[in-house]
């Protein structure tokens, strides 16, 4: 029983590692990846999340040693010791290092998501604005130009074609919100007074989950929405569709 | 009208037929009306428990619209016992229909804290709508009795069954009064913006500008006054007692839709409860409409071309 506490650590974190490494298999992890960005985020998250996992396993084995050794009879009075130079140097640089690495390994994928330049000609382009407690999504009519009196516009549900690159802009219209699709790995704050442009391809059709990822108010938790990618013709088909009802002269609202 | 619907609303109507002759008690009534809507789901309890979670902190548990967030929120939650809804495909004067209250419910009120609740189903949606068209009659009935009451000293049975009967036929009779435009849209050209524009301005067509003002920002002469510590205020009250002041629409943030037709419709039957008036039905003093079809397809061009001479950020500018 002497051991009793140094045991406990060991078992919790053996219990950590194996509830992380089942986790994926039980959909207990992030939707399955649909989009292009996806791919490159995984890899940081996994990498991130691996390297946090040497990390803590390192600490935890060098926190039972200590309980250890602090319970056995022989152990040692407890000593008063100043720094020690060396090895405080050589784990801030270690980690200084880790951390660094990270930073620049981030940096091409953080910049694909938003290098608008170097997005391929073609493609479809939305807004998209928020604001408490809703999100709203804009299209360019059928002049293909947005700010034109035929844009069309849409709340709660952004209609997007699947398999090619998409480019949103993102506007606030009062506080920060951020733009979150789990299942694209897309997660964006939006800034009033900004216009934040983000691009990437959908690569399989579906609906995907949009939440705001950023306390916003007291309808917070309201402010879900939804993404739904269908193939170009669809989606064709339903801007087509949209830009006639915005024609309407309301008759079919009379039954 | 899905079928299930119709038939459902059929047999329900047949019911109360059968209970204004004294063919069927209420109380067996009831009991068949609850055989009716066995296994319907939302039931009238689930939309409840579901107001309750989505809509009570905010338009309160009678839909008075005072939630305890309400103090928060501007504008105020809509406060349902009045019966009057702002924004719906009607004329004026007129209870919502249901589709209205739904398209609310769907859609959001851009510019308001109202959000969309296009996360639910659609049957969801469709029961809190019901629900919303129940609290309002009841809050409705309950004001005309408690108006009655001031003035007569006393209720009867008859006088409730009356205001329900009444206020059940307002909300169920709105079906014939959508507003439908007489002619489609014509193309937006810079003509029918300046046309606009005119008709926006002239104090004996449009006369939008008088609270509007001159470049629609809302700064009308007759929309503000001077209150007693010399400051500006709203002129007006709305229906539900507060302040309210006229729309600037150079941000182009329309509560009522900003499709034309919805502008459209904004213009012909006004908003209900609020000093904007319907122009679509309003007469000159030679008895003659003030405004053609055409004439507000011109002031709706011209409003939305209001909400685009403001730029917005662009991305590029910023990053």
């Amino acid at each position: 029983m002497r051991h009793l506490a140094a045991a406990l650590i060991v078992i919790l974190t053996a219990a950590v590692i194996v509830l992380f490494a089942v986790s994926p298999g039980q959909g207990w992890w992030l939707p399955p990846a649909a989009s292009t960005i996806a791919r490159p985020i995984d890899a940081l998250f996994d990498g991130i999340l691996v390297t946090a996992a040497v990390g803590f396993v390192l600490v935890m084995a060098l926190l039972t040693w200590a309980v250890w050794r602090g319970a056995s009879p022989r152990a040692d009075r407890a000593r008063s010791v100043h720094g020690h130079l060396g090895l405080e140097l050589g784990w801030t640089a270690a980690i200084g290092a880790v951390l660094v690495t990270v930073a620049l390994a981030q940096l091409p994928t953080w910049a694909a998501l938003r290098d608008t330049a170097a997005m391929p000609a073609g493609g479809a382009t939305a807004t998209v604005l928020a604001q408490q407690f809703a999100w709203r999504f804009g299209y360019a009519g059928d002049d293909g130009v947005l700010g034109t009196p035929d844009d069309i516009e849409a709340a709660s549900e952004l209609v997007l074609p699947a398999g090619e690159p998409v480019l949103l802009t993102l506007r606030s219209r009062d506080v920060i919100h951020s733009f979150f699709v789990p299942a694209l790995r897309v997660k964006q704050d939006v800034v009033p007074g900004r216009a934040i442009p983000l691009w990437f391809t959908i690569e399989r059709p579906g609906t995907y989950e949009l939440v705001c990822a950023e306390l916003c108010g007291l309808g917070h938790y309201a402010m879900a929405g939804r993404v739904r990618a269908i193939p170009r013709g669809e989606y064709d088909a339903w801007l087509a569709q949209q830009s006639r009802a915005r024609l309407s002269t309301g008759v079919e609202d009379r039954r | 009208m899905h079928p299930r619907h119709a038939g459902l609303r059929a047999a329900w109507l047949g019911l109360l037929d059968e209970v204004r002759v004294g063919r069927t008690s209420v109380d067996a009534a009831r009991a068949r009306g609850r055989e009716l809507f066995e296994g319907w789901y939302p039931s009238l309890a689930e939309s409840a428990e579901r107001y309750r979670v989505e809509c009570l902190h905010c338009h309160g548990v009678e839909g008075g619209g005072d939630g305890p967030s309400a103090q928060f929120i501007e504008p105020r939650p809509r406060d349902f016992r009045h019966g009057v809804f702002k924004y719906t495909a009607l004329t004026q004067p007129s209870r919502p229909r249901r589709e209205d209250l739904l398209r609310t419910l769907t859609e959001g009120l851009n510019g308001t804290s109202m959000p969309s609740f296009a996360r639910l189903s659609l049957a969801e949606r469709h029961g809190l709508a019901d629900l919303v068209r129940l609290l309002a009659i009841r809050g409705e009935v309950e004001r005309r009795l408690a108006g009655a009451f001031a003035d007569e000293g006393e209720i009867d049975d008859d006088a409730i069954a009356e205001e329900t009967a009444d206020l059940y036929e307002r909300w169920r009779s709105t079906e014939d009064k959508v507003v439908v435009a007489e002619s489609e849209m014509p193309p937006v050209t810079p003509e029918l913006i300046a046309r606009g524009a005119a008709l926006f301005r002239d104090t004996t067509k449009g006369n939008c500008s008088s609270c509007h003002g001159e470049n629609g920002a809302g700064d009308g002469v007759a929309a503000w006054k001077v209150g007693l510590d010399g400051r500006r205020e709203a002129a007006y009250l709305d229906a539900w007692g507060r302040p309210i002041l006229p729309r600037d629409l150079r941000h182009g943030i329309l509560r009522g839709g900003s499709r034309p037709i919805d502008v459209y419709r904004r213009i012909w039957s006004g908003i209900p409860g609020t000093p904007m008036p319907a122009l679509g039905t309003a007469k000159g003093p030679d008895g003659e409409p003030v405004l053609s079809s055409a004439d507000v397809w011109s002031l709706v061009h011209f409003v939305q071309s209001l909400a685009r001479s403001v730029p917005e950020p662009s991305g590029q500018a910023e990053r």
